[in-house]
């Protein structure tokens, strides 16, 4: 496959949220804003790429028996960078997004990515690979933190978008809102794949 | 098996390595963070000395600050404590000021770790509100009230506390009353003499009761704009603090708080005042 492609699956095609269905959890729980949502968003593209090129490079020196400890102590290293990092520089961020970024360790699509692609592949592709999946999981979770914003508080990042006079409906931003919104997603993502092929 | 120990401790001992310095870069971020959080909820649980200064105490069996109402430590205001309780499934840490005859001047949760839901956003409720109208309103129904969004953090405060935040404004609001620039007054505490100008300049004709009033006013918007779960405390004694059990039409018992315990809430403010008390040998008379 071409770096190009390598790079844009995430995006649609195998898209970690619309398309395999990983990562929910804070998918669900942080889109109630589109500034949650890109935060959560490019925390996790930045863990996915740095435990992706780190389990590339020592792919090799790692026996098979303990890979799967070795990716948990690389994954939950970069995890604890992003979460020192954002207490100190973006702390309202960092607590708004509250339990969910200590929780990336755990996410799906990051061992997913590491035992699956980056354990297999070189630091170039594993690289590109983590970008391009990072990007994707950012990419559903901004349509849905919009959806979500727009519809329940009439606003997006602050900006009213839909005047004064309208009546937010708050169910989008609560709990409902984020399994209605994310199946109708899933939906039209399958939708517009079925026409495709 | 020496292989495999190696290799997992070589990894292990690398990333300890990355995160000490990452610590070490991002520490003295973490460190101002809290400061400016601690620092702003001293605060709002002490308004009086919002404008002024705090002055940390290390006593002997806790630490505690001495609010004053201006920058050269005159005008003591009161204390603040810090008091700990034990939530359903955290800490709950309050941050409490007491005016210097005892009682509960404001209080500021700054850390737990409840349950995310609707109950921990009780501290986002206004006053005069009850726990059921927060759910109707939450869930679409009731009239939604003006909330004041402090520019800087994007969490809900009251209106007064943005407007008072800095000594700049404080002053302002000083001279302005002393000035009777009714516009003024308004522009800084918006709403604070009523809605039209013709109830303010009535309000303000008295320049010796002017700024009394302007006090009573601002004490006033406080408690109308401070969320509802803590403004239950302010104006209190220990003893006064009790946690009751709310009624509605649809006999839904709702307990006071939500989610965030108020058994741990009340309890600990009690006991942090109780401490301070032994620690400052007692508290001022109230004056007839």
């Amino acid at each position: 496959m071409s770096l190009a492609r390598e790079f844009t699956k995430g995006f649609i095609r195998e898209n970690p949220v619309l398309r395999l269905v990983l990562g929910l959890c804070p998918v669900l729980a942080v889109t109630t804003s589109l500034k949650n949502g890109v935060g959560m968003g490019l925390a996790a593209t930045f863990v996915l790429v740095g435990s992706n090129v780190f389990v590339s490079l020592i792919r090799k020196g790692v026996p098979s028996r303990i890979r799967i400890p070795c990716y948990i102590v690389i994954i939950a290293s970069f995890v604890t960078v992003v979460d020192l990092v954002m207490a100190g520089y973006t702390p309202e961020l960092h607590k708004s997004l509250g339990i969910f970024i200590p929780l990336i360790v755990v996410n799906c699509i990051i061992l997913g990515r590491a035992e699956a692609f980056a354990s297999k592949n070189t630091v170039g592709r594993s690289f590109i690979d983590g970008l391009g999946m990072g990007l994707g999981f950012t990419f559903a979770l901004v349509i849905t933190a919009s959806i979500r914003e727009i519809i329940g508080t009439g606003k997006i990042w602050d900006l009213v978008l839909l005047g004064e006079h309208y009546n937010p409906v708050l169910i989008a931003i609560l709990s409902p809102g984020a399994f209605i919104t994310l199946g109708l997603l899933i939906g039209l993502f399958n939708l517009l794949e079925q026409r495709r092929t | 098996m020496i292989r495999l120990t190696l290799v997992l401790a070589a990894v292990t001992f690398a990333a300890s390595l990355a995160l000490g310095f990452v610590y070490q870069t991002a520490k003295p971020k973490i460190d101002e963070a809290d400061r400016l959080k601690k620092e702003r909820a001293r605060m709002i649980a002490l308004p009086e000395a919002a404008c002024g200064v705090f002055v940390e105490e290390e006593g002997e069996a806790m630490t505690y600050c001495r609010g004053y109402r201006r920058a050269d430590t005159t005008g003591f205001a009161g204390y603040v404590v810090t008091a700990r309780g034990k939530g359903y499934s955290s800490t709950i840490e309050t941050v409490v000021g007491v005016d210097p005859y005892g009682r509960i001047a404001g209080l500021k949760i700054t850390s737990q770790q409840e349950t995310p839901g609707l109950g921990t956003r009780i501290e986002e409720v206004l006053s005069t509100r009850t726990v059921a109208d927060a759910i109707a309103e939450m869930i679409g129904r009731g009239e939604p009230e003006q909330v004041c969004v402090d520019m800087e953090t994007d969490s809900t405060v009251d209106c007064v506390e943005v407007s008072l935040r800095s000594g700049e404004r404080c002053s302002e609001l000083e001279k302005a009353v002393a000035e009777l620039d009714t516009a003024r007054v308004m522009e800084i505490v918006p709403g604070a003499f009523g809605t039209s100008a013709a109830d303010s300049t009535a309000y303000l004709a008295d320049p010796a009761s002017a700024f009394t009033l302007a006090r009573a006013v601002v004490e006033e918007l406080r408690m109308r704009n401070t969320p509802w779960f803590l403004a239950q405390f302010i104006g209190k004694e220990p003893a006064d603090l009790l946690v009751r059990a709310e009624e509605t039409e649809n006999n839904i018992q709702a307990i006071t708080g939500a989610t965030i315990s108020s058994v741990a809430v009340t309890e600990s403010v009690r006991e942090a005042i109780q401490d301070l008390r032994k620690e400052i040998g007692g508290f001022e008379e109230v004056p007839e």
